[in-house]
């Protein structure tokens, strides 16, 4: 898995690349908890290239929600492949979670916050 | 030269022992026996990707008319991921005796989730009411699989897809909101297969073919549908094939109900 980052009109753009697995979704975690140290609460999470996530990557992004939220920041996923949406769905993410098909439409969520 | 043997040595039984605890664990936890029951002939599988995992199942029967079941799966692997199993597994052991409602049983849960699991694990679970008399099944479903159901009156499988948040995930009272029961006639020749995401989710070595939920589905209408154990020996036996050249990246469990 490879995670590339960019910061676009104070918020940060994660796009993952592969696999995210037990193994790598450490490097996702320690990721986020920097980005949060840092006060980079608005989290884009470009997934058109995620291939797989396990329950071990599912488990960082829930654990980082009310971090977020408390600093009124969130997460807005987009470009989500059926196979990973149908994951996030069956776990009843796609409930508390923003889940978007474009760029454009996670940008347009953003800036509504 | 003699240390370093000697180091290699224990370490060796170091390991060995460890195997050990981690097959005495998995035993320990895994039912011995399952019911026998009237209304539904059961069969059950669990195995553990590594030693021990965080996938479990178990029953219990409160009383003559009722039979209680639940199938669920830790985030995670290998020991942590067991460690909760085993807590889960005391859970339910202290939760059904109570006869609780699917709805009961799945919020008092997430309350024990909430208190005893670091933020990043979460649970997925079935937790299923079968009472004989009426035949019917009610249930709640926290984020696992869907009910795979086989109807006998129309020859052909289907998920169910239920509503459910999975354990965990929401740590407050917000959770109440997104647990929802179901309840089920039981017909005669109907099949419930009820798994952990280990068998949808293993891979085809260097591809990322998985083994998916349609393979799933054709494999329980092509079983042969004798009794519950012959519905799962041919579920597994058709996985089985289709492992041979893939990778298997999780725990696998399941549990078959034949409605008699």
């Amino acid at each position: 898995m490879d995670i590339t980052q960019l910061i676009e009109n104070d918020v940060l753009n994660l796009s993952i690349q592969g696999e995210l697995d037990a193994n790598s979704s450490i490097d996702l975690d320690a990721v986020l908890k920097e980005a949060i140290d840092r006060q980079m609460t608005n989290i884009m999470i470009d997934c058109k290239d995620l291939v797989y996530i396990s329950s071990a990557g599912l488990g960082v992004f829930i654990s980082h929600l009310d971090d977020l939220k408390g600093y009124g920041g969130k997460f807005v996923f987009y470009g989500m492949d059926p196979a990973v949406y149908n994951v996030f769905e069956i776990l009843g993410l796609h409930t508390i979670m923003e889940i978007v098909e474009s760029k454009f439409e996670a940008q347009t969520l953003m800036n509504e916050s | 030269m003699y240390s370093l043997i000697m180091n290699l040595v224990e370490q060796l039984e170091r390991s060995r022992e460890e195997m050990s605890i981690a097959d005495r664990i998995k035993s320990s936890l895994i039912p011995t026996k399952l019911p026998t029951c009237s209304v539904v002939d059961i069969a059950a599988y669990l195995e553990p990707s590594v030693e021990v995992g965080g996938d479990f199942y178990d029953l219990h029967e409160p009383d003559e008319n009722t039979l209680v079941m639940m199938i669920g799966d830790v985030s995670g692997k290998g020991i942590p991921a067991a460690l909760h199993m085993a807590e889960m597994k005391g859970i339910f052991k202290a939760l059904a005796p109570l006869d609780l409602a699917p709805d009961e049983f799945m919020i008092r849960t997430n309350q024990a989730v909430t208190t005893c699991f670091e933020p990043n694990v979460f649970v997925t679970l079935i937790y299923l009411v079968l009472k004989r008399k009426e035949r019917t099944l009610t249930y709640a479903r926290a984020g696992h699989c869907p009910i795979l159901h086989y109807s006998h009156a129309a020859g052909q499988a289907n998920y169910i897809k239920d509503r459910g948040m999975g354990l965990g995930i929401l740590r407050d009272q917000r959770f109440k909101d997104h647990v929802h029961v179901y309840d089920r006639k039981l017909y005669s020749g109907d099949i419930f297969v009820l798994m952990t995401d280990g068998f949808e989710e293993a891979a085809e070595l260097g591809s990322n073919d998985r083994y998916g939920a349609i393979r799933l589905k054709k494999s329980l209408e092509r079983a042969r549908k004798s009794t519950a154990e012959t519905v799962k020996q041919s579920m597994l036996k058709d996985f089985s094939n289709y492992v041979v050249n893939a990778r298997t990246l999780d725990d696998l469990g399941m549990m078959v109900l034949q409605v008699k």
